[in-house]
């Protein structure tokens, strides 16, 4: 059992949360995976990557932004919290 | 169209009974044609005719005695009567279910087995991104694989507990160093423990085992997230910290939809709340694979129902 204090904290995104974010490791047989989900967002990074050499020097490019607009998009949270308790009960 | 609540006082005894089931018949049937289609509705008439036929009919074969009358025979007549009410309170759950308040699309159960494999091959992938993380804000660490832990907690709807609509469980496979521990059974409630919070809420959340002097303003005692004691008491004496992010599918343009909670555990070392968090976007395009693996798998279901009025 642990004997210290645990706490817990609610992760914001921040730049350098969304800086660590890159799609450019993904390999094709990946690339092939999310675009056939066709998820929001990953054509478009999709595309901005296609010269991965060039993306990573260049920091601030369209993948990068494409990918920050997932991140915030994804983690932005449920506005309404879904009810799973009382009126879901069986 | 609804029928005015009818006044129990008003009646007494067995009628009263009766009178009260063909009044839940009758409200029921109406409720049901006003939300079916049009087609439905034509062969909810014709079933409505055929039942009172079949009911009417006997009545007059007892009466009047002459099977000629009705033009087929009594036997075809109490065949008809046994498929009416059998298909009466079939008909009646199936067409009227209220107005659903509550339902989602959740991975199906249980997962395929191939895809088993492929998410845990991806949560392989994570907890080496997150050791990859860690190492480069931190070279001189001697973290390993070895050192983390991680699981993929997914909602179970086929037998939830009561009050509950799922639970959020892990299957052995989608574990990764647990083996031996206690806490490898854990369960929770949506909302409850840090994995039921953020899939309730959709937004990552970050564990820390540290001092009260030393905590941050935000932090927030894990106890109050509703851990049961018996479960504090499984949780290993060498665990230092736990990042615990929403698997999230697109719910339309602009927003997601939590189907799963990933977890990693760090053992015997801390590091600083900086680089936890950069573990989160260092995983997030993995994150987002399992997303599109899991997107593959989903099926609706509803567990809540308004209540007729």
């Amino acid at each position: 059992m642990i004997a210290q204090p645990m706490f817990v904290y609610e992760v914001r995104l921040s730049d350098h949360i969304l800086d660590e974010i890159s799609f450019s490791r993904l390999s094709a047989a990946d690339w092939d995976l999310l675009r056939a989900a066709n998820l929001p967002l990953v054509d478009r990074i999709f595309d901005e990557t296609k010269d991965v050499e060039t993306r990573q020097a260049e920091h601030d490019d369209g993948a990068r932004q494409a990918e920050r607009e997932l991140a915030q998009m994804y983690f932005k949270g449920d506005e309404i919290e879904q009810d799973y308790g009382a009126t879901a009960c069986r | 169209m609804r029928s005015e609540p009818r006044n129990p006082a008003n009646t007494s005894g067995l009628w009263s009974v009766i009178r009260r089931g063909i009044d839940v018949i009758h409200d029921l049937f109406v409720t049901a044609i006003e939300q079916s289609t049009p087609l439905l509705k034509v062969l909810l008439a014709i079933y409505g005719a055929t039942a009172i036929l079949a009911i009417v009919l006997p009545i007059v074969f007892i009466v009047i005695g002459d099977p000629s009358y009705a033009l087929i025979s009594l036997r075809w007549i109490l065949a008809l009567l046994v498929v009416v009410l059998v298909a009466t309170p079939i008909i009646v759950t199936r067409l009227y279910r209220g107005t659903e308040i509550w339902g989602r699309l959740v991975p199906v159960q249980p997962l395929p087995d191939k895809i088993v494999q492929d998410l845990r091959t991806r949560l392989k992938q994570v907890r080496l991104e997150a050791v990859e993380c860690i190492r480069s804000y931190h070279p001189a660490t001697r973290l390993s694989e070895a050192n983390l832990r991680a699981h993929m907690m997914l909602p179970y709807y086929l037998d939830p507990p009561k009050g509950v609509a799922c639970e959020l469980r892990m299957q052995e496979e989608l574990q990764l160093g647990m083996e031996g521990y206690e806490d490898r059974d854990f369960r929770f409630h949506p909302n409850l423990g840090v994995s039921g919070r953020v899939f309730v809420i959709g937004m990552p959340k970050i564990v820390r085992v540290t001092t009260n002097e030393e905590r941050d303003a935000d932090d927030v005692p894990i106890d109050d997230y509703g851990i049961l004691t018996s479960q504090r008491s499984k949780v290993p004496a060498n665990l230092q910290w736990i990042i615990s992010i929403p698997i999230r599918r697109p719910a339309d343009d602009s927003n997601f939809s939590t189907l799963g909670v990933l977890s990693i555990h760090g053992m015997d070392q801390g590091f600083p709340r900086k680089t936890l968090e950069a573990v989160v976007g260092r995983i997030f395009p993995t994150v987002y694979l399992i997303v599109s693996q899991l997107c593959q798998h989903l099926v609706r279901v509803s567990t809540a129902w308004e209540p007729r009025t």
